[in-house]
């Protein structure tokens, strides 16, 4: 479908482009990192591509794509035995990023990916050219890790602060659990009046209201 | 309005204390020219309040009613689609589609079963196309009516949201009569969709109708030209196309820039290239277009409507593969080929072939895309979904900034950002 | 028939309907054409295998890699171009220099959908109720190449269902593709004939001669071999249905043989052993007893620490129980009086473990307990039947310690027993001190003043060595915490630091203190033993059993892994990888 826009990738690039291909009408090029702003740039600004409209920024881990024991059995696995994450050849690259473009002028598209090894997660932030990249750069490194160097404010998106970890890795166990977080203390935040009569914090089954000699820890 | 910042030593941001008597010092207090001392203050509207739509919470810094800067902070409505799509077949992902935007689950269904159909290279049955389209409309209609319903409500009219609901559930008690549910629907399956129209079903939508449009011109009646809805969204959150596309803007809030940008036509997919309908486009990009747009589009997704009732073939409703569709229960529970089928669709998924996919359909808040990898197994290796909602909130900042805090409620209301879209 | 040596009969390896391994020598190669692709292969594969090579499926039922050929099922007949306008059997014809094989031509589709279709005529409508469901060779066949609706308006035939063949086998008739490979698996590698084929035409069964059992001690294997759910084990017959089970490589703690196998469990319980392939210890077979052995880990385990015996025993912690150790060993550490009972049954990294916690108390005498011996036979079944009798030799003369007879405890007045296989009760009550790291309670861990729950050789990652010196690796195969159980090299070092020495902190810190003090482990580490296992060449023994696998002649002290055949699922080696 946009073949032409990956030729003129590969015209104007050639050093860049790493692989290319086109699958189910998809067409995607495959950009050396060094070189992902200019390509980004130039595909953004030239006005034979013109593709203004940065969609999607997604990431995607390959650790387990060649497992034979991820996938099939719609119950298993979600106890995936040590030697099987261990063991298992390491894929290299192991992580992608892909800037999914599209242009709304001349209604064609092109998603431009990026190969991150495991040691090296940083990648060229694009912020400078889609506005709209700073929250899905947030998104990515919220859920994978990756350093957007150059990005304004890259912290967690979606998860607290305090979350330990990068959930959408393959590593990250489904059903890992999170260390507690102490509750955070705000000297000067004003409290409202409580809900009992015991004021602010007190729940209702400590104020003793119409209660007399009972042991409260034996209700909440 | 900037004033030199006469904070006392000491007091924070969140804590206004002021030095005003400093200041008062060299003026008359009396005097009617007194300048009057401010600090900006900081307020934190939700997560949890009647106006944010789906638990997101702002923190606005304002300066007496204007706001200065805004910070959303999203994360509460979370769950782990992503995540939990990995651990599950590819149908079993279909029920946390549902849960995207729950104001019209049947749009999400569409999306997420027209990419992994395109990953396989499967075309579902003629009718069932049109089911998709047909349900995905009468969806986008009750969104259409949930945001106008908030705008009026929000605003004080609260008459606009009782005729909303009214519509609202006349299209939800049809979707549940078609679906089983009202918004857990789970309805589309790979190759078709998991139930067929009950007998006179199609009667009742046409006598639904009516009324549907009826009290959907009542609302614009009430509203589009009335002087304090328009006091109160003309001008108000204006953002250019240009920009609006930099901010990855689609959907409705794009039209109302004046950019002609709907999925549906720019790349027809389903049956929507045998329809015949029309894309309402803003002119001024603020909160009146935006509205004004909802109430043309709910117009054109009722001609669409008609149309798919009108040209709805009969037949099979799923194709006829039992390497993606089920088999009918008669041969499951009948002869071993069926219970084979039946096993293995189900204890291991669809074995979809490896491939990466980004599908997008036309969401009712924008394009709604899912970016599907597949490593030929019967789950999802990796799906992540690009909800509409989520470009448009981190423009929220941009749209408020410097309206006041009482524009901000129109404002929000306008975009209609779904929680569970925005973050999945 | 051919001098060279190059097998005569069927199989896709040498003497394979002998029985023996044989890592044959270098062979010669073959170039053919797999639809279109280039495939070198060896002289000896036939269709089926070559290509295999290059990752073409051809699915065959009655074929068996290391079986005769039967060509029973015509699943995979596929095109040559020796034969033009007809199909020919892929696991018949040999490769030829030249051949150009086409496997997904419409004449071999279609012929691959009609078998499965011929095959599922009198097929019974079992999948629910069926154990091989999620590994059924022809539900995945169906969904592959078939996946049309049934043909028949006809009854189904009935026949014989849950016939018991033995005391691990179950048949099902109906079930039954009659694919024989159970029959030809008796005759050729079991050598006990005692599966046979009777009746003719749509009407066929198997069956063992009348009044006699299918009793062989391999009989297991054929529940592995069977394709469908006609042959199925009786032991594990409606536990659990395999998907829900996780798969992990671990050695078979039955015999000294160290037969490696999959563990399959979940949650903490294991449901099922499967044999893992490996050439030099058991092929892809085991033996019927080795298939048991984890009832142990399962069943009257000790679950929890516990101090003090009898009516006074009481549950504490991990940490309480592992101070009371120290406050009843600290005064007597030195002063002679100690003994540490090993059992054949440690991995090495428990039995250095126990060692070591002997050197720092000055242990007097050191006893080797372990599971009585049994029968042997000349293929796979060792007398010895405890999985490290070498590693803990091997271990007490890294350490300069003399082994005595489990029996003779009466010379010490405290004991720190590190698995208590073989300790008699009766000989346990003069002690003053007892400590028992014990995986099962049986009567010694109750005389125990502490009794510390011991991890299964199942459940944890240790080495194992062999009755020919094959240093294996096994890895922790049950992903659930049971109770307080631990490894008991974990206990002994918990026991170490209480006393002030230091410990050892994982298997591999124990690994490395044995490996420091043997000259037969140097230079080897915990983490990079091969997958397969290494040959200690200073343990090989002179003698053979006739048919047991042995290791190839030759250098051997580091060998790289035997990789699974190209194109074979891992864990289905058993079967014959057909998918």
């Amino acid at each position: 479908m946009s073949q032409a826009l990956i030729d003129l990738v590969r015209e104007k690039f050639p050093e860049a482009v790493v692989s290319s291909h086109s699958h189910r009408g998809d067409d995607v090029v495959t950009v050396k990192r060094e070189n992902l702003v200019e390509v980004i740039d130039f595909l953004r600004n030239d006005p034979q591509t013109d593709l203004k409209l940065l969609r999607q920024i997604a990431g995607v881990d390959l650790l387990t794509y060649r497992s034979e024991m991820s996938g099939g059995a719609a119950l298993a696995s979600i106890e995936v035995p040590a030697y099987d994450v261990q063991n298992k050849p390491k894929v290299e690259p192991r992580y992608q990023v892909a800037y999914n473009l599209y242009s709304i002028t001349r209604h064609h598209s092109l998603r431009v990916r990026v190969e991150l090894r495991s040691d090296d997660l940083k990648v060229p932030s694009i912020t400078s050219l889609y506005r709209t990249a700073d929250w899905w750069e947030r998104y990515v490194y919220d859920m994978f890790g990756f350093e957007f160097t150059g990005h304004p404010n890259l912290t967690r998106l979606l998860m607290y602060p305090e979350f330990v970890g990068f959930p959408l890795r393959k590593d990250y166990p489904v059903r890992k659990r999170q260390p507690l977080v102490p509750e955070l203390d705000f000297p000067d935040l004003v409290r409202g009046p409580g809900p009992g009569p015991g004021g602010a914090g007190v729940p209702m089954s400590q104020t003793h209201v119409g209660r007399e000699n009972v042991d409260p820890s034996t209700y909440d | 309005m900037t004033e030199p910042d006469r904070r006392a030593e000491g007091a924070t941001i969140a804590s206004p204390g002021f030095s005003g008597t400093e200041a008062l010092q060299d003026q008359d207090p009396l005097s009617l020219e007194a300048e009057i001392p401010t600090t900006p203050m900081t307020v934190n509207l939700g997560p949890s309040h009647p106006a944010m739509h789906g638990t997101v919470r702002l923190t606005v810094t304002l300066d007496g009613e204007t706001i200065v800067e805004a910070i959303p902070e999203i994360g509460f409505l979370h769950r782990g689609f992503s995540k939990s799509s990995e651990n599950s077949t590819w149908h079993q992902v279909l029920p946390y589609t549902d849960r995207l935007n729950y104001v019209s689950p049947i749009l999400n269904n569409t999306g997420y079963i027209m990419g992994v159909e395109k990953l396989i290279g499967l075309k579902p049955t003629e009718r069932a196309e049109y089911l998709r389209v047909l349900g995905g409309e009468i969806s986008r209609i009750c969104d259409h009516l949930t945001c106008v319903g908030a705008i009026g409500l929000e605003l004080g009219a609260f008459t606009v949201f009782l005729y909303a609901m009214e519509a609202r559930e006349l299209l939800w008690d049809r979707i549940s009569e078609l679906c089983g549910a009202r918004v857990t629907v789970s309805w589309t399956r790979i190759g078709g969709v998991a139930t067929d129209t009950p007998p006179g079903w199609e009667q009742r939508v046409r006598d639904c109708l009516p009324r549907v449009m009826e009290l959907t011109n009542e609302i614009d009646t009430l509203l589009t030209r009335n002087r304090i809805f328009i006091d109160r969204t003309r001008n108000v959150g204006v953002i250019s196309g240009d920009e609006a596309i930099d901010w990855g803007f689609t959907g409705p809030c794009l039209r109302a820039c004046g950019v002609n940008y709907d999925v549906r036509k720019a790349h027809p997919y389903s049956v929507y290239d045998r329809m015949d309908f029309e894309i309402p486009l803003g002119s001024r990009g603020d909160t009146y277009d935006r509205y004004v747009l909802r109430i043309e589009e709910i117009r054109q997704s009722h001609r669409i409507v008609l149309q798919c009732l009108e040209q709805m073939p009969p037949g099979p409703i799923i194709i006829d593969d039992w390497r993606y569709a089920l088999p009918p229960k008669k041969d499951v529970f009948g002869s071993i080929e069926g219970v084979m089928a039946h096993f293995k669709l189900i204890m291991e998924g669809i074995p979809v072939p490896a491939g990466e996919v980004y599908v997008y359909t036309e969401g009712a808040n924008g394009e709604l895309g899912f970016h599907i990898v597949s490593n030929g197994k019967g789950k999802p290796y990796a799906i992540q979904v690009r909800g509409p909602g989520l470009p448009i909130l981190s423009a929220l900042p941009r749209l408020i900034k410097g309206h006041a805090v009482a524009d901000l409620i129109p404002i929000f209301d306008s975009i209609n950002m779904i929680g569970g879209e925005v973050e999945q | 028939m051919s001098d060279s040596g190059a097998v005569t009969t069927g199989g896709g390896q040498p003497g394979a309907a002998k029985g023996q391994a044989q890592i044959p020598a270098p062979p010669k190669k073959v170039k053919l054409l797999v639809d279109g692709i280039e495939v070198e292969a060896d002289s000896r594969d036939n269709l089926i295998e070559a290509a295999r090579r290059i990752g073409v499926a051809i699915p065959y039922f009655c074929y068996h890699p290391r079986l005769s050929i039967a060509g029973q099922c015509r699943m995979c007949l596929v095109e040559t171009s020796d034969a033009p306008g007809r199909l020919v059997p892929g696991c018949q014809v040999r490769v030829k220099e030249g051949l150009k094989v086409t496997t997904n031509s419409p004449a071999v589709k279609d012929n691959q959908r009609g078998c499965m279709e011929f095959h599922l005529i009198n097929h019974p409508v079992d999948c629910a109720i069926c154990d091989q469901s999620g590994e059924c060779k022809l539900q995945d066949y169906y969904m592959e190449y078939d996946h049309q609706p049934s043909r028949i308006r006809v009854q189904k035939l009935n026949k014989p269902k849950r016939e018991i063949f033995g005391p691990m086998v179950v048949y099902d008739a109906e079930r039954c593709i009659m694919c024989t490979r159970c029959v030809r698996f008796m005759d050729e590698i079991a050598k006990e004939p005692q599966l046979a084929v009777v009746e003719r035409g749509s009407h066929s069964l198997i069956a063992t001669f009348p009044g006699q059992p299918l009793d062989s001690k391999y009989s297991g294997n054929t529940v592995d071999i069977c394709p469908v759910g006609a042959l199925l084990n009786r032991d594990f017959r409606f536990q659990s249905r395999v998907w829900f089970v996780n798969k992990s490589p671990a050695i078979c703690a039955g015999c000294a043989n160290g037969c490696n196998v999959y563990a399959e469990s979940r949650g903490n319980v294991i449901y099922r052993l499967l044999p893992r392939r490996n050439e030099e210890v058991n092929q892809v077979w085991m033996c019927d007893e080795g298939r048991l052995t984890y009832h142990a880990t399962n069943d009257k385990r000790v679950e929890w620490a516990r101090t003090g015996k009898g009516d006074s025993a009481a549950s504490v912690g991990p940490r309480i129980a592992v101070d009371r150790v120290v406050e009843l060993l600290k005064p007597l550490a030195g002063q002679g009086g100690i003994g540490v009972a090993v059992s054949a049954q440690c991995t090495n990294e428990e039995a250095t473990a126990a060692f070591q916690l002997g050197a720092h108390l000055g242990a007097t005498h050191y006893f080797m307990g372990g599971q009585r011996a049994g029968d042997s036979d000349d293929f796979l079944i060792r007398a010895d039947k405890n999985p490290n009798t070498a590693g803990v030799r091997l271990a007490a003369e890294a350490f300069g310690v003399k082994l005595h007879d489990i029996q003779a405890v009466d010379q010490v007045k405290a004991l720190v027993a590190m698995r208590t296989d073989g300790l008699l009760p009766d000989r346990l009550g003069h002690l003053e001190v007892f400590v028992a790291i014990s995986q099962n309670e049986d009567a010694a861990s109750s005389e125990a003043h502490v009794t510390l729950p011991c991890k299964s050789v199942y459940e944890q990652d240790g080495s194992l060595i062999n009755w020919y010196g094959r240093l294996q690796r096994t890895w922790e195969s049950v992903p659930a915490q049971r109770a307080d159980a631990a490894p008991g090299w974990s206990w002994a070092d918990g026991i170490l630091k209480g006393l002030g020495a230091s410990g050892l902190e994982s298997a591999a810190a124990a690994f490395r203190a044995l490996a420091e003090k043997s000259p037969h482990l140097s230079g080897l580490s915990f983490d990079d033993l091969p997958e397969d296992g290494i040959v200690l060449e200073g343990l090989l023994p002179s003698e053979w059993p006739a048919r047991a696998p042995r290791p190839a002649p030759g250098a051997h002290s580091v060998r790289g892994p035997q990789t699974t055949p190209p194109g074979t699922k891992v864990g289905d080696e058993a079967s014959g990888g057909s998918r």
